[in-house]
């Protein structure tokens, strides 16, 4: 019987993570979570550095946070106009990310 | 028994949430009202898809526990507003939800079809259950009144509201981030 109230108490904590995360993440105020800051900063610095960072670099080297979420920071990211894409000069198959100009302002 | 004492628990505190909301709501825009019971906005509706979305069916039991309680003070002398009411006002996030999310257990435990793009759409779909189904209930009840106005006035405050509530609560945790950055 104690497993199963554990068990539901788990399924709403979950839930309520889940929610919580939406929500966080939704758009609308235009603004990054300082978690998302510090990634945008992370790309922009790379960037500022002449070393840019494609996607799949990006994913092996920041240890902010597990792939999975850096991948949903980006797009929260990237759906606000703070980053974009651009393609690699030495190699076109390969896209860079780039600091737009509304996050460098 | 232990179980069914915690579920007893989530119904409850549903149906005292649901309650709490809809007077509180009553004091702070009651110049907002149009007509009894319909107001240009309404936030316990976000509240009422935010509990659906973390207490599933025990919200719906809840909150229809809840609207029982408020139909008796809104249409005391209409049975079927009484009874019908307190039925599509309780479950209408709850057939959002449903219909939003999928039917698979899998979806609706992880709220898997719940996106950051399509956050306000439970919302947004559960204002219309909601109004809609209220609006078919005055008629059927034989209510006289502009009923597509009504119609407009209650879907406007149900989409208001639940936007209001979804912005205060994101607004609520960016703050709570901010500090916690620190």
């Amino acid at each position: 019987m104690k497993e199963a109230i554990k068990n539901e108490l788990v399924e709403r904590y979950f839930r309520y993570l889940s929610l919580i995360t939406v929500v966080r993440d939704s758009y609308g105020l235009a603004d990054l979570s300082p978690q998302q800051e510090a990634l945008l900063e992370f790309i922009a610095q790379c960037w500022h550095d002449e070393k840019p960072l494609s996607i799949r670099k990006l994913m092996s080297t920041s240890a902010l946070a597990s792939t999975a979420t850096i991948h949903r920071w980006l797009k929260v990211i990237i759906a606000q106009g703070f980053d974009e894409h651009a393609l690699d000069p030495t190699d076109s198959r390969r896209r860079l990310l780039k600091p737009t100009k509304l996050a460098i302002d | 028994m232990q179980l069914l004492l915690l579920r007893s628990a989530f119904v409850c505190c549903s149906a005292l949430v649901g309650i709490a909301a809809w007077w509180i709501n009553g004091h702070i825009f009651a110049n907002y009202e149009i007509t009894q019971g319909i107001n240009l906005i309404y936030w316990p509706h976000g509240l009422r898809v935010v509990l659906t979305l973390l207490f599933e069916r025990y919200a719906v039991i809840g909150l229809v526990g809840g609207s029982f309680f408020v139909a008796q003070l809104t249409w005391p002398g209409d049975p079927i507003m009484h009874f019908g009411a307190l039925f599509v006002s309780g479950s209408s996030a709850y057939l959002a939800q449903r219909y939003i999310l999928g039917k698979s257990d899998h979806a609706q435990t992880r709220l898997v079809g719940l996106t950051p793009a399509n956050l306000i759409a439970p919302g947004t779909l559960s204002a219309l259950i909601n109004a809609a189904g209220h609006t078919l209930l005055r008629i059927g009840s034989g209510t006289q009144g502009p009923h597509a106005g009504i119609f407009a006035s209650m879907l406007a405050g149900d989409l208001l509201g639940a936007l209001l509530f979804l912005y205060a609560l994101k607004a609520i945790l960016w703050i709570s981030d901010r500090k916690s950055a620190r």
